[in-house]
């Protein structure tokens, strides 16, 4: 299957800081990826890429091809009309993505009346359809709150209907359950693989919680330090993890096995972005870490002996879970 | 929490048999909270009039042991915040009691007060906002022996200072960094030596690992538990966090709008929970390999929690309640032992 988005070895950096340091992934038309990384790992950054949202100044390089179109080769322009229209984003706070003084219904109905020239009529009707689509209830009143009347979870599912408002063939989702309780969190990525099983659209993923990812994820992409270090399906990645980082997270989270004396964390913090350490970008808080980790940064490489597309940056995959 | 039902966090029942056994305080008890409300006034948007209350805190009581760590879960709009917040002093109760080490604290004199709130420290969730950005971490560190002369004597503040920092994880030779020169995991360290400067006996942790990442909440934890097992201190742990809760408590309290739906022994509320509201709330944790185990069959809970402002008749959960009858809608269900521990659900159990 051609895949609907195509990453190659981007790199993004601002100044003297490399946020993005060559990274590559595809995402399958109706297939969920998952990028995962903590603080400061550009996974919110790769997505912005992609987006065209980078703030000017960001030296962008590589390639980006979103249905056979590299998005970097063409005019920033050209980017901007498949925003909203083909490829559509939701992000982790829905209150500061949604203008306070507009009312729901007319920012979701916003792009069709826009873009497509439907009447405010036309677009009131079609915001209703999203809203109850989404599963707000009492869409036709509910059409003329402001944002503020809405609970968080209801937000996010205002920017949901306002991100699905022109049928895109991939959405982007930012951490979109992050700000939001558990129970709240179950429904709306409930939500999320019910619309795409509907839709068929391409899901990409950010967060940094690895249950989330285990729950709706066909892919997971790890970033650390800018890099890809690890990705596969995601059961094959969190049943045979082949980096250390990967390792180091699955062992942090207090799992559902209940209280161990002690959770294992991975030593140390994330890199300055500043100064980068030399070889591998986590050598410092490795515990496999040898001579040549310190010396040679390790290129992503099929795992030798695994299935789906399973790989690894590290020198020593074989060392971990060994 | 004992299975016999003979527990000091089990409330008085108005209306009860008279006959039932009055439950004595256990010795070892070192934080009372009964019947506690925690309210605000709703005002007008013009002139500022009191329009309404809400209780954020509606009627909570339980029991805190030494060296133990309850754990108070619950959603936005729980009050678990709030009830903290009570406790510590930075939120009026309108009713109820707290009752530290013998003192009732929303009673006790200015004086007594001030003695008794060296003795319960906080940290808060957000070690970026909690922390005076024009301070060096050892002026966060001495402020508390500023304010409290007796606990330290200032020719001995470099060394604690140094023992402090070291004994959360940090170099004694940063003491004259700022917050900003930390990373967040770091300057959580520094709350928690900040808290630990007056040598309290509680410690209440307001979501201390939620705005810090997964490699590092660990790290964070692990601290905690070793400076609990190394200065016999009491932790009341407040999180919406499930899984975390269930690494680091001894108890657990579930609360909904208000009040507590259920209490029980770690191990009990995670293999039997017996409220609806605990049942949804395990099965909508994420698992890290839902492949592997079965886990909890899932309640989806539709709906937001209702406003605290107009909070529903009868059991206060009932209108997400998947099994809901009629009755939940007139009587409120107490906190009573039913079945296994106290659950606060018509539907789980005759009350004994």
């Amino acid at each position: 299957m051609e895949p609907l988005l195509s990453v190659r070895d981007l790199r993004v950096r601002f100044g003297p800081v490399t946020a993005v340091d060559g990274v590559s992934f595809d995402v399958l038309p109706g297939e969920t990826v998952a990028v995962v990384g903590e603080s400061g790992s550009g996974k919110s950054v790769t997505m912005q890429a992609v987006m065209g949202l980078l703030p000017r100044g960001a030296e962008v390089t590589g390639s980006i091809v979103y249905d056979g179109r590299d998005l970097l080769a063409r005019p920033i322009a050209e980017t901007r009309k498949l925003c909203g229209t083909e490829l559509a984003m939701i992000f982790q706070d829905p209150l500061s993505s949604l203008n306070p003084v507009f009312r729901v219904g007319r920012q979701i109905s916003e792009s069709l009346v826009r873009r497509r020239g439907a009447s405010r009529k036309q677009g009131r009707a079609h915001a209703v359809d999203l809203m109850r689509r989404v599963g707000i209830p009492d869409p036709e009143r509910r059409v003329d709150d402001f944002p503020h009347q809405f609970s968080g979870g209801m937000r996010q599912r205002a920017m949901i209907a306002m991100a699905l408002s022109l049928g895109p063939r991939l959405l982007i989702a930012d951490e979109p359950t992050t700000a939001l309780d558990v129970t709240v969190q179950a429904q709306i990525m409930r939500l999320l693989a019910d619309l795409r099983r509907e839709t068929g659209m391409g899901l990409a993923l950010i967060t940094h919680d690895l249950g989330v990812v285990a729950g709706v994820a066909d892919r997971v992409v790890l970033m650390y330090a800018g890099r890809v270090v690890e990705t596969g399906t995601t059961r094959e990645v969190y049943d045979h993890q082949a980096h250390p980082y990967t390792e180091g997270l699955l062992l942090s989270v207090p799992d559902d096995t209940g209280r161990a004396d002690h959770l294992v964390p991975i030593p140390g913090q994330p890199p300055n972005p500043l100064r980068p350490p030399g070889g591998c970008p986590f050598h410092p808080r490795c515990r496999y870490a040898i001579d040549v980790c310190r010396a040679d940064a390790p290129v992503l490489v099929d795992l030798a002996g695994r299935p789906d597309g399973h790989r690894t940056a590290c020198h020593r995959p074989e060392a971990v879970g060994a | 929490m004992t299975a016999d039902g003979a527990d000091p966090a089990t409330p008085v029942i108005p209306g009860e048999r008279s006959d039932a056994v009055p439950v004595a305080i256990q010795t070892d008890t070192l934080l009372s909270v009964r019947e506690l409300r925690t309210g605000f006034p709703i005002r007008s948007a013009l002139l500022r009039r009191t329009v309404g209350r809400i209780d954020a805190v509606a009627g909570v009581s339980f029991d805190l042991r030494a060296g133990e760590t309850l754990g108070l879960v619950g959603e936005s709009g729980s009050g678990k915040s709030t009830i903290a917040r009570t406790i510590v002093g930075l939120a009026r109760a309108s009713s109820g009691s707290v009752v530290f080490d013998g003192t009732d604290l929303t009673a006790a004199g200015p004086e007594e007060l001030r003695r008794r709130r060296r003795d319960i420290q906080m940290i808060f969730q957000d070690p970026y906002a909690s922390l005076n950005p024009r301070r060096t971490v050892r002026d966060l560190v001495t402020e508390g022996w500023q304010i409290h002369p007796d606990v330290v004597p200032r020719r001995r503040w470099d060394a604690e200072v140094a023992d402090l920092l070291e004994r959360v994880g940090l170099d004694p030779a940063h003491a004259d960094r700022y917050p900003h020169q930390f990373s967040g995991g770091q300057r959580q360290r520094i709350g928690i030596a900040r808290a630990l400067a007056l040598r309290p006996r509680l410690l209440i942790c307001d979501e201390p690992v939620s705005a810090l990442d997964v490699s590092i909440q660990a790290q964070v934890l692990n601290l905690l538990s070793d400076l609990q097992r190394d200065l016999g201190l009491t932790y009341l742990f407040i999180s919406h966090d499930l899984s975390v809760v269930r690494h680091v408590a001894d108890r657990v309290a579930v609360l909904y709008l208000g009040t507590i739906v259920e209490e029980a022994d770690r191990d009990d509320i995670f293999a039997a929970p017996a409220h609806p509201y605990t049942r949804a709330l395990l099965s909508a944790v994420p698992r890290l390999r839902p492949w592997r185990d079965t886990g909890p069959a899932p309640v989806p809970l539709t709906g937001d929690v209702p406003s605290p402002a107009h909070p529903p008749s009868g059991c206060r959960f009932r209108t997400r309640c998947p099994v809901a009858e009629d009755r939940c809608a007139t009587d409120v269900p107490v906190l009573v032992p039913r079945g296994g521990h106290p659950v606060a659900c018509h539907l789980a159990g005759d009350p004994r």
